[in-house]
């Protein structure tokens, strides 16, 4: 099943170097840090500003796409 | 598996120290250059073949090989006869259970805490007692140490880049003791855990940084255990969201308050168990809210005003360490994504 991984920046080298040492085609999305402190109307607009490098990752590359 | 590489350095103590440091092979403090015959020496006491893989680590899963290991362990300043409490430490780190990934690259400040039990303890000379978790003795400050070198040199938990712990903790150095048997009114951990008494074993729980439990004024369980449970039941740690294990290494004089009142290690297990229960009025909405959808087990709703802390009594890890004193100490840990594993020592 297609996935793709939502991290975000201030994790970017130790998801980059988990991919690469479990040698997985993960496609990410890096989207701003902080996420966890967001509110419901913030979370949406990142969800509504990030879907179409979701679509991307999902169906074109495993690429890392940028928020 | 690939051999260690050779390097030549400056002869100069200095012109090793900064390569290590250049590298990023370094903990930050001075380290024992591992010349050939050192690292053969350690790798003569394990007993083993140098390629032979003792662990993967993450988050490189690259192998730990006997070399690799002795390597470290000489840099740490370990004594040869300590290898057989790391290669048994590092195969309960490898162990999926204890999901070396999570403790390697989280936020939270845990790290590997070994608890070593059986005849070993004495014939290598790990300080079970007085100041067990401080500085002192060779064999805990060591072993703990080349446990961390080789986390960062092989696992590659590096800080800031793998190694995302927002703070960490001083425990991130060395964080190695022993269980002190000899005082401790109960069972040692590994009799508890199904080996013999003349076993060595070791045990590994990615543990926070241990805080006390003064109690000079309790003598009677009940009194004791009122602190004990209050101590845990505290809102910051992972314990409360993730639940998991958690830690208790009681004081013998702590102990022995217990067993003199008839308390098992597994009564203790039962009476925290239900003694430590968390208010839901202690957390904000949102907090609140996340545990609840979090803790399925739990036996929440909106109208039920607490939780238990734990799923099961079985979370609650029991030692007896220290010396003489009314303390104990708590240690919570990264929550329910680790288990604590262990190993007999061979």
């Amino acid at each position: 099943m297609p996935t793709v991984t939502f991290i975000s920046t201030a994790f970017q080298s130790l998801s980059l170097r988990r991919r690469e040492s479990l040698g997985v085609e993960a496609p990410m999305v890096w989207v701003p840090h902080p996420m966890m402190t967001l509110t419901q109307q913030e979370i949406e607009t990142l969800a509504d500003n990030i879907l179409p490098q979701v679509i991307a990752a999902l169906v074109q590359s495993d690429q890392p796409a940028h928020a | 598996m690939a051999k260690a590489t050779v390097l030549t350095v400056g002869s100069a103590p200095r012109d090793f120290q900064d390569y290590m440091e250049r590298m990023g092979f370094s903990d930050g403090l001075p380290m024992v250059p591992p010349t050939e015959d050192l690292v053969a020496e350690m790798i003569a006491a394990s007993g083993l073949n140098a390629d032979q893989v003792i662990a993967v680590i993450s988050p490189s899963e690259a192998g730990a090989t006997v070399e690799k290991v002795a390597a470290n362990a000489v840099m740490a300043g370990c004594k040869p006869e300590y290898m057989p409490v790391l290669i048994a430490a590092l195969k309960a780190i490898g162990n999926p259970t204890f999901n070396c990934a999570a403790v390697q690259s989280t936020t939270h400040p845990c790290a590997p805490l070994l608890f070593v039990n059986g005849p070993i303890r004495k014939q290598i000379g790990i300080n079970c007692s007085s100041n067990v978790f401080g500085q002192g003795f060779r064999a805990n400050a060591t072993i703990g140490r080349a446990i961390r070198l080789v986390l960062m040199n092989i696992g590659k938990g590096l800080p800031g880049h793998s190694d995302m712990a927002t703070f960490g903790s001083p425990a991130k150095f060395s964080y190695c003791a022993g269980e002190n048997e000899e005082d401790s009114p109960w069972e040692p951990y590994h009799v508890e855990h199904g080996m013999n008494v003349e076993d060595s074993a070791v045990m590994v729980h990615a543990g926070e940084a241990p805080h006390n439990v003064q109690d000079h004024g309790s003598n009677v369980w009940k009194d004791l255990l009122l602190t004990v449970s209050d101590t845990i039941n505290i809102t910051g740690h992972n314990n409360l969201g993730l639940a998991g294990e958690l830690m208790v290494v009681f004081g013998p004089e702590h102990a022995n308050i217990l067993a003199k009142g008839g308390l098992t290690k597994e009564d203790v297990r039962q009476e925290l168990h239900k003694m430590v229960r968390f208010r839901f009025d202690r957390l904000g909405t949102r907090l609140r809210d996340w545990y609840r959808t979090h803790r399925p087990s739990t036996d929440v709703g909106p109208e039920i005003e607490d939780f238990p802390m734990f799923d099961e009594a079985s979370q609650i890890l029991i030692m007896v360490a220290g010396g003489p004193g009314l303390h104990s100490m708590v240690i919570p840990s990264l929550g329910g994504l680790s288990h604590s594993t262990r190993e007999r020592i061979r």
